[in-house]
């Protein structure tokens, strides 16, 4: 499988496997997700992906052109996302490239996908760059993979990431473009300005939060639709509940009714949520919430 | 879903009467639906269960004044469930709807054999604090 280059990359697009009839088992191995207006127009207006399709399973997928034009070597997107005003203002990360959730066993990687091994180390140029970051959905492991170029064949490895980055996990989902041809696929962590992305995708990766998810939003009594559609994701939901009732209970405004164990009302997208949960060394932890 | 899997397990039971208990209307209303309650459907949630009911309809609905209300504030100490267990009590057009149970942070053990009822909140100095007017 040939790795992205030009064009694929500026588009954002890390090219997962190939196309197949039934993609089902991409999806399945990350966590749910919904589509992000925002992103997905913003997708729209990128040149160089000329549609977004879904999977037959597992939800709607969201595309963001991602490209750095600070990137060296890298040929940027018309629509730079990040740029004041752009698309996706106040969005950043580190790492100047994508950023991606891949399955361990949807990539043909000729390297080592060993969690010990180092990333590639970066000499400025773009095949030597952290490329994107991988989630292992079955650890939660988060990894970085990028290109390497010996004797002129591309070929990728995997390795742990090598930098941090900076911003908070903001969607997890899978994307199918079709850019042309063929079909090209991918997970992908979106990630917002400002804080520790890794123990939240360590978080959407485990099976504990995805029950939970289901349990809270997967429940119509909880009266939830309207925020996760707000949101654009269940997760992007949970995130913003649990930033709500940390708050919350920053100023006291949660009630203990029981050891340990807290309720109140936060608003979240304009909608007053009960959310009741525990807090284990001064953070709270979302039980369950409705409204 | 067999005769046996419609009748409520004693565990649900027993939860169902805790959340029910008090000297109110509208928990007198629900108490009355008990007997004749069926359950329709069983989730497992892997940190939870939720329990669908669906409560004889010659049995009068509660005045709730709300198209949907819920009936909160008991709590279960269950071993393996460091922080113990929620319980939610949704309740719709008067009829008993749904019940569900929640661990907080680990995952649901399963129907447990051994457990401990109790209000919290509000209900555990007034059983009948669910929220609703009247008495």
């Amino acid at each position: 499988m040939p790795l992205p280059t030009g064009s694929d990359r500026a588009a954002g697009i890390v090219l997962a496997e190939p196309a197949r009839p039934d993609t089902a088992g991409i999806g399945s191995a990350a966590v749910p997700f919904q589509v992000t207006p925002l992103v997905l127009a913003g997708a729209q207006a990128g040149p160089t992906i000329a549609s977004a399709v879904q999977h037959g399973t597992g939800g709607s997928f969201q595309v963001v052109p991602v490209g750095h034009p600070g990137a060296s070597g890298c040929s940027a997107p018309d629509v730079d996302p990040w740029a004041p005003g752009g698309l996706l203002p106040g969005w950043e990360y580190q790492v100047w490239q994508e950023i991606g959730l891949l399955p361990p066993d949807g990539w043909e990687a000729s390297g080592t996908v060993d969690a010990s091994e180092q990333p590639p180390k970066s000499s400025g140029t773009v095949d030597d760059d952290l490329l994107a970051l991988a989630l292992d959905p079955k650890t939660g492991e988060l990894r970085g993979y990028g290109p390497r170029v010996e004797g002129g064949n591309a070929k990728q490895a995997f390795g742990q990431v090598g930098g941090r980055v900076n911003g908070v996990l903001k969607e997890v989902g899978a994307i199918t473009v079709t850019e042309g041809a063929p079909v090209v696929a991918g997970f992908w962590l979106f990630i917002t300005k400002g804080d520790d992305a890794f123990d939240l995708a360590r978080r959407f990766a485990t099976q504990e939060t995805r029950n939970k998810l289901h349990h809270i939003f997967g429940n119509h009594r909880h009266r939830l639709a309207d925020i996760v559609t707000a949101a654009g994701s269940e997760e992007a939901a949970f995130d913003a509940m649990e930033r709500g009732a940390q708050a919350a209970f920053g100023v006291g405004g949660l009630k203990e009714i029981r050891p340990g164990v807290f309720e109140g009302a936060v608003t979240i997208f304009g909608t007053e949520v009960t959310v009741r949960g525990v807090v284990v060394g001064d953070v709270f932890r979302v039980g369950s919430a409705w409204r | 879903m067999n005769d046996s899997d419609t009748r409520l397990t004693p565990f649900e039971h027993d939860v169902l009467r805790k959340l029910l208990e008090g000297d109110h209307s509208v928990l007198a209303a629900l108490r009355a639906q008990l007997p004749k309650c069926a359950v329709i459907e069983r989730e497992s949630t892997g940190c939870g269960f939720l329990t669908t009911l669906e409560p004889s309809r010659t049995s009068a609905p509660a005045v709730t004044g709300d198209q949907q209300i819920r009936i909160t504030h008991v709590a279960g100490a269950i071993p393996g469930l460091a922080r113990g267990a929620e319980f939610v009590l949704f309740v719709a057009n008067g009829y008993l709807d749904q019940l569900e149970g929640f661990a907080l942070e680990e995952e649901w053990p399963g129907t447990p054999s051994q457990y401990t009822l109790f209000f919290e909140g509000p209900r555990a100095s007034d059983p009948t604090a669910i929220g609703l007017p009247g008495k």
